[in-house]
């Protein structure tokens, strides 16, 4: 789970970058510098952008339900997994859907 | 008064709501994230298990009298103990999925049951009597 920056090319993202995998050149880069986290900073950046704008809870998990499949099935990210991430987001989109499923029922 | 029956339903519904989560994303199928909530051993297993090795009708004493009875003594305390497990998964499940969530103590857990308990019995009476105590 710890990431060893600074002494592989693989953990901070050369190699991919020189077999021209973008994406994953820049996940390396930017899990590099805040082990496990950039996904979750990236999910609560767009919640709360999302929740700002448009103040849709709805819209908020359809997204953020989205984005945790993607996160968790994407094949290049595996090892570097932070466990507590998924459960923040967890906790996060269940009280959301608590929320819209009680506002559905109630009124 | 309201609040607390809104509580109980939100209680339920965030019971939904994990069990949504969990049966349609594969990576939320964790353990720890139930809050110890599982339908089939926590109902189930009580009730079968636990009654299969103590009710023992053709037992010791040789009378049919006491065995129907002893048979229906453990049956009436194995119903009660699963209604009492159901009042607390639904009554106090937002108490217990907190709970390991937050890593409260056991006297907190039962101080916030004791706090929904007395908000259910206000409950209680202005369903009954029409009386808002709340408002004194």
């Amino acid at each position: 789970m710890a990431i060893n920056c600074g002494v592989t090319n693989s953990s901070i993202g050369w190699d991919s970058l020189f077999e021209g995998k973008m994406i994953e050149a820049a996940y390396g880069m930017y899990n590099c510098a805040m082990p496990g986290w950039i996904i979750p900073i990236l999910f609560f950046v767009f919640q709360f952008m999302l929740y700002t704008k448009t103040r849709n809870i709805t819209l908020m998990w359809i997204t953020g339900f989205f984005f945790v499949v993607m996160y968790t099935t994407a094949t290049f990210i595996g090892e570097y997994i932070e466990a507590l991430s998924i459960q923040i987001m967890f906790i996060l989109l269940v009280f959301e859907l608590a929320g819209i499923l009680f506002v559905w029922i109630m009124k | 008064m309201k609040a607390a029956f809104k509580l109980m339903m939100f209680s339920i519904l965030l019971n939904a709501a994990v069990g949504l989560m969990i049966t349609s994303v594969p990576a939320f199928e964790i353990p720890e994230y139930r809050g110890g909530m599982y339908y089939n051993e926590s109902i189930n297993d009580e009730f079968t298990f636990e009654m299969n090795s103590s009710v023992n009708p053709t037992g010791d004493v040789e009378d049919a009298d006491s065995a129907i009875d002893r048979l229906l003594d453990k049956l009436n305390l194995g119903i009660i103990s699963k209604f009492l497990n159901l009042l607390d998964q639904y009554m106090y499940g937002f108490v217990n999925i907190i709970t390991p969530v937050l890593g409260l103590t056991k006297n907190i857990e039962n101080f916030l049951k004791g706090l929904i308990t007395f908000a259910y019995v206000m409950g209680a009476i202005w369903l009954w009597t029409g009386k808002d105590l709340g408002k004194g």
